[in-house]
């Protein structure tokens, strides 16, 4: 997902993006990534968004395949996990309003679901446009 | 494991920043684009 190429759009709505990795603070600080990024090592918060575990057997789905396929293309190599990273954990993407509310959620079913980077501009513009994202930027 | 509904408010969880240090979700103010990666790649 290239949210990075369109983190201007997104701060343009005035909100922000903020990364979570289940991996450790010395093994995120290493990877030096361009978007703010903070851990959950316990994975409290994603059992918190209900973010599942998967199966050994989604790596074996047709899509799943076809994904780390095209990874590998763009230079992306298989690589053994992070010490602590659980290789079942599945992701998810939220959008929060400024008060704290969930206005979007996108539970991964297997590492190839992710929404488009399009849908969650465009949640973030339909918020900043909506009648509780202008009061809140008037505060 | 359901997690929070569209409309729910979302709880202040708690996080930890690449440098160690602990930081709650309310320290970044306004609307938020929230990613769980799967793993750092």
């Amino acid at each position: 997902m290239q949210v990075r190429e369109r983190l201007g759009e997104i701060r343009s709505a005035e909100a922000g993006v903020l990364v979570v990795t289940q991996s450790r603070p010395e093994a995120v600080s290493a990877a030096s990534l361009p978007l703010p990024v903070v851990c959950d090592s316990d994975r409290a918060a994603y059992r918190y968004f209900g973010l599942d575990r998967g199966r050994w057997s989604m790596f074996f789905r047709r899509k799943v395949l076809a994904h780390y396929l095209r990874l590998i293309f763009t230079g992306w190599r298989p690589r053994p996990g992070v010490a602590g990273e659980d290789l079942l954990q599945l992701g998810g993407d939220f959008v929060l309003s400024a008060e704290r509310r969930l206005v979007y959620a996108h539970r991964s079913n297997d590492p190839s679901d992710r929404p488009a980077v399009a849908d969650l501009v465009r949640r973030v513009r339909e918020l900043a446009s909506s009648p509780v994202g202008e009061a809140a930027r008037k505060e | 494991m359901p997690g929070p509904n569209v409309g729910d408010a979302v709880a202040d969880l708690a996080f930890l920043r690449p440098d160690g240090s602990k930081v709650l979700l309310s320290e970044f103010p306004g609307a938020m684009v929230l990613i769980f990666l799967r793993h750092l790649r």
